[in-house]
């Protein structure tokens, strides 16, 4: 009775590791990842997949995740996360030697407010000439001395504090054992109790928030 | 010297983070107040150049930061972008990991123009990408014997002039 009361509810009743299930399931990544949807895949490994986007920015633009699903970049842990990167660097290369091309841009967008779309986190490696109208150029703005030397204050004592006890170095292991744990809620349980010392105070992240934006996003 | 992150590295100025070969610092011209570089204390031009042990160190150092902005700034959101040779409007000759806040309606949009490609050359690039890629992962256990081709060509040099001597000779 209590059954099917709980099961078939909308996204808003369901827990933080219930909407990843669902977006596992619903992910068009997750599936190209499996082989359940075709892709142009141009590198594969254990770890991680390289496809090429359908809607490119320019040739050779590619899409490089991990296998797992981890919804942010946030949620990546350290080993995956650095594989990644490695990778792309590899990719950039194979672009400026395959395509003639004069360099790459690496770029990633980390929730919807940064203009991320799928709820499972990638790179793009995009191949540039310098003239190819892709357009991604970062802009720049004068930030006055006593502002940057605020926000480079607080950074230096919220990074110091954490020093090789970040909530991201204690997520791998978990992450790596069980195929249907979910970080985000993990590290938000856990680091409030853990938040006893000084520099701590800065873990009030809300991963979840940001998670479930994207979940709305991918429906 | 030429490159101003190595210049700003060496006098620490906004530097907010810096472990064993890797540091964070603060932009100052920024995309967005807080947008935060991530690089190597080591000149490296571009990702190409820099061994892969260090691209580990600064993607994690990226993450990290990453999330700190989250907390310390209320950031809802974040990019990173690395901007690899002139082709990609790279700006300063240093390697670096920009690390950008976002909030939304920050009026900051790195969203790019789809352009059309045909299904041939779709396929075509497919090809050529996965051609160049196929050894990424097997480069370092084959080392190339360096050292006998670079021997050679000394010798091929003296048996050229040898024989272009000879040919010098002959008519």
């Amino acid at each position: 009775m209590s059954d099917n009361d709980e099961s078939s509810e909308e996204t808003s009743n369901l827990s933080p590791s219930e909407i990843e299930e669902l977006q596992r399931k619903n992910c068009v990544f997750c599936h190209i990842a499996s082989g359940k949807v075709p892709a142009r895949k141009v590198y594969e490994d254990d770890v991680c997949l390289a496809i090429l986007d359908i809607n490119p920015a320019g040739p050779g633009h590619v899409l490089l995740m991990p296998k797992q699903h981890y919804t942010v970049m946030f949620n990546v842990p350290e080993d995956v996360l650095g594989h990644v990167f490695i990778i792309a660097k590899a990719l950039s290369q194979a672009g400026l030697k395959a395509l003639q091309a004069k360099g790459s841009t690496i770029f990633a967008a980390n929730g919807v407010a940064a203009g991320q779309r799928a709820p499972h986190f990638m790179l793009h490696v995009i191949p540039r000439t310098p003239s190819d109208g892709v357009g991604l150029y970062i802009p720049s703005r004068a930030l006055p001395e006593k502002q940057a030397e605020q926000i480079a204050a607080a950074l230096a004592t919220a990074l110091g504090g954490r020093k090789g006890e970040a909530p991201v170095d204690a997520t791998p292991a978990k992450q790596d054992s069980g195929q249907k744990g979910e970080t985000a809620p993990e590290v938000k349980q856990d680091d409030p109790k853990q938040g006893k010392t000084s520099g701590k105070k800065s873990d009030a992240i809300d991963l979840d928030a940001i998670a479930s934006l994207l979940a709305k996003e991918g429906k | 010297m030429g490159c101003s992150y190595c210049e700003l590295l060496a006098g620490k100025k906004g530097v907010v983070y810096e472990e064993d070969g890797v540091a964070i610092m603060i932009h100052r011209s920024p995309a967005m107040p807080g947008h935060m570089l991530v690089l190597p204390t080591e000149h490296f031009i571009i990702m190409e150049q820099a061994p892969d042990t260090l691209i580990r160190k600064l993607a994690t150092l990226a993450n990290k930061v990453s999330t700190a902005l989250l907390n310390v700034l209320g950031a809802a959101g974040t990019n990173i972008i690395v901007e690899n040779g002139t082709g990609a409007d790279q700006q300063v000759p240093h390697l670096a990991f920009n690390v950008i806040p976002r909030v939304e309606g920050d009026g900051l949009n790195f969203q790019w123009q789809p352009k059309k490609l045909s299904d041939e050359q779709m396929g075509l690039i497919e090809l050529q990408l996965k051609e160049q890629a196929k050894d990424v992962g097997v480069v370092p256990e084959k080392k190339e014997p360096v050292t006998i081709g670079a021997a050679k060509p000394e010798a091929a040099l003296k048996k050229d002039s040898y024989l272009t001597r000879q040919l010098r000779r002959r008519p």
